[in-house]
């Protein structure tokens, strides 16, 4: 027999999980399995499902797993994952530049600090607002301001040579 | 790199994460207008945005693998539940046996003392005399041949009486007991010879 908070936690895990899945991966990039920290987080809150409110998930479930993969990426020693094996990476309708750029844009992402990569994920994929961002990853409105602000300017930093060598090629293009 | 201040530059970004008020926005809007270095400043923002989402699409799983991490969650879920319950039965059996046994430990324990008393103090006020052996025969015609033997205590009172089926078996029991006595009292003045023993 099935109570209702259990039927609630099944339906919540069926409807967020896809963008749970999204979320471990831009957090976690190649350092761990981003199917275990969403399988974990997950799992934790079910163990103590009864004291949550299930009416309303996606804010308790998207803080618990950003929190995990956070947790996890703390850990000194993590098995860096082969990027051929990340799920995505190959996506077969990108066209080859595309994938270089989003190879580059990758690269940099999992260099940035893990909180302002995971403030930048919750901006930018999540489209939450920075308040939300604040509760997620317990800290202040302004604090989460700085670090997303920082992700980009770290990010367009990184990037600079890449976007100044495609400019030039552009440039080539267009004078052939 | 940009053309534009730290400060506009963050400005830009907040309105394009849509946190400005209406105010700000209309602002926004108006310098926008007339300054092209900011427009310039947003448009690059505006593709360095569109690459990142490009990105964020590439970690977009597939339905295949969300439906293979759901299973993987709620069979997980399932089991842990499962054990659980196990262990909550488990713990509530041991409860049960383990308050059975308290119980059954306490009896046995109660009616041990009230049980002991009363052979100490038999064993403490008992006095037997070689006197107390009777040889006369004890029973009816036609059948076996027993003789007494009479345990009394310090005030002669008798207080039991043992049957044997010969004199010397008689004997031998009230000279043990009458050892044992002697023994005790040896005790209990700090007084032990071994020789006695020998």
């Amino acid at each position: 027999m099935v109570d209702e908070t259990t039927q609630l936690f099944e339906k919540a895990v069926r409807l967020h999980t896809r963008r749970l899945l999204a979320i471990a991966r831009a957090v976690v990039g190649y350092r761990a399995s981003p199917e275990d920290v969403v399988q974990q987080a997950v799992l934790n809150l079910f163990t103590h499902r009864h004291r949550y409110d299930w009416r309303e998930p996606g804010g308790l479930l998207r803080r618990a797993v950003v929190n995990e993969a956070l947790r996890i990426l703390r850990q000194p020693k993590m098995a860096v994952m082969d990027e051929e094996h990340v799920p995505g990476g190959d996506a077969p309708d990108t066209a080859m530049a595309d994938r270089e750029m989003v190879t580059h844009v990758r690269a940099a992402i999992d260099k940035l600090p893990d909180h302002f990569r995971s403030a930048l994920v919750l901006c930018e994929y999540e489209n939450l607002s920075y308040a939300e961002i604040a509760k997620t990853l317990d800290a202040s409105v302004p604090q989460v301001k700085t670090w997303i602000f920082r992700a980009r300017r770290q990010l367009a930093e990184m990037l600079k040579d890449y976007y100044e060598g495609e400019k030039v090629n552009a440039g080539r293009k267009n004078d052939e | 790199m940009y053309p534009v201040s730290d400060d506009d530059l963050e400005f830009l970004e907040s309105y394009l994460d849509d946190a400005l008020s209406d105010d700000e926005v209309q602002a926004l809007r108006s310098r926008l207008a007339c300054e092209a270095p900011l427009a310039a400043a947003l448009r690059m923002l505006r593709e360095e945005r569109s690459q990142r989402q490009a990105f964020f699409q590439t970690v977009e799983p597939t339905p295949k693998e969300v439906e293979h991490l759901v299973g993987a969650i709620h069979s997980t879920a399932h089991r842990r539940q499962w054990w659980r319950d196990q262990r909550k039965i488990a713990q509530w059996a041991s409860a049960v046996a383990a308050c059975l046994a308290i119980g059954l430990l306490a009896g046995l324990f109660y009616r041990g003392l009230e049980k002991t008393p009363l052979h100490s103090t038999v064993a403490d006020d008992v006095v037997v005399t070689n006197k107390s052996v009777s040889t006369e025969l004890v029973g009816v015609p036609g059948t076996p041949v027993r003789f007494p033997v009479e345990v009394t205590d310090e005030n002669g009172k008798v207080i039991a009486v043992q049957h044997f089926d010969n004199p010397r078996e008689a004997t031998d029991f009230a000279n043990d007991l009458h050892h044992m006595q002697n023994r005790h009292r040896q005790n209990s003045n700090g007084v032990m010879l071994i020789d006695n023993d020998f």
